[in-house]
């Protein structure tokens, strides 16, 4: 009896764990108003100083922006010291910030290495 | 200790790196999560390999003890049997009866008699009734190699006959035989 029992709450248990582990994984995307914009910043870091830092995080920004929303266009982007920010319109949605977040702080690019401080939301109600 | 430190930071290793592999995908940091991931794979096996070696060592240490202890138990059993085995006398039937040995004299008169007697009848049976067989098949195998009870060459009158005006006849030449 008593091993019946806790087969069926390690059941429940687990079932229940699977379910909220989905719904807070799960890809939900919204719609985001055309004119809307999201404006990202950080800093970077290089491993060699005979890289230049402004070219390598142009290239991530731009393949990281590609690849979590193909549809959205990237502007404005400027480095200096390290710090580095730029547009994104329209504005992602939070499965896309997520994955551009990830992607910026990922080991996209060899030798940098970058960290996103703030990603702020414009345009949208 | 050492051991038990080794198991504990392998176990800490991988729940970190599969938990952070987890993580990292959640994170959308694929090449993190890559990396996590392999560390999780190499310590899995190294792991596994761990607990297959310590089930080995058992099973071999357990195979060393059970092989002394059946020896122990060997020695032990033949220590025993050479302790009780009975002490072997050849021909000990032959001293036990050594006192009776007129009784054996008497059996063994008695069916070398009985023995006789049985042979001498066994023979006189043969002797009346195999006999007649073998002496008429022995007579006609030697009827059959005996000399023939005709004479072997032509005699005279044959000769004369044969050398006659009537040689030419046939029924002469029947009545007279083969020309010799």
């Amino acid at each position: 009896m008593i091993r019946t029992l806790t087969v069926v709450v390690v059941a429940v248990i687990a079932v229940g764990s699977v379910h909220v582990l989905r719904e807070a994984t799960m890809t939900r995307h919204t719609e985001m108003p055309p004119e809307s914009y999201l404006v990202v910043s950080g800093t970077a870091e290089v491993r060699s100083a005979s890289h230049d830092t402004e070219t390598l995080l142009l290239a991530l920004v731009s393949e990281c922006v590609v690849e979590a929303n193909p549809g959205a266009r990237m502007r404005g982007f400027a480095e200096d010291d390290g710090a580095f920010s730029f547009e994104v319109t329209p504005a992602l949605d939070d499965p896309d910030r997520r994955q551009l977040q990830g992607c910026l702080e990922d080991f996209r690019v060899s030798g940098l290495l970058a960290n996103v401080d703030e990603m702020d939301l414009r345009g949208v109600d | 200790m050492a051991r038990k430190l080794a198991w504990l930071l392998a176990g800490v290793t991988l729940a970190a790196s599969g938990g952070y592999t987890f993580v990292y995908l959640y994170r959308w940091e694929w090449n993190r999560a890559l990396f996590t991931s392999l560390v999780f794979i190499a310590v899995e096996i190294i792991v596994a390999l761990g607990l297959v070696m310590r089930r080995l060592a058992r099973i071999e240490q357990r195979l060393e003890h059970d092989t002394g202890r059946s020896d122990g138990a060997e020695a032990h059993a033949l220590a025993h049997l050479e302790v009780t085995a009975p002490t072997r006398r050849h021909f000990g039937w032959l001293e036990d009866s050594a006192g009776r040995m007129g009784v054996f004299i008497t059996v063994l008169l008695g069916a070398g008699l009985l023995l006789s007697a049985l042979t001498w009848l066994v023979d006189r049976i043969a002797t009346r009734t195999a006999r007649p067989t073998l002496e008429r098949d022995l007579a006609r195998r030697l009827g059959e190699i005996g000399y023939p009870t005709y004479a072997l060459v032509p005699d005279d009158e044959e000769l004369i006959a044969q050398g006659g005006p009537y040689d030419d006849d046939p029924a002469l030449a029947i009545l007279l035989g083969p020309r010799s």
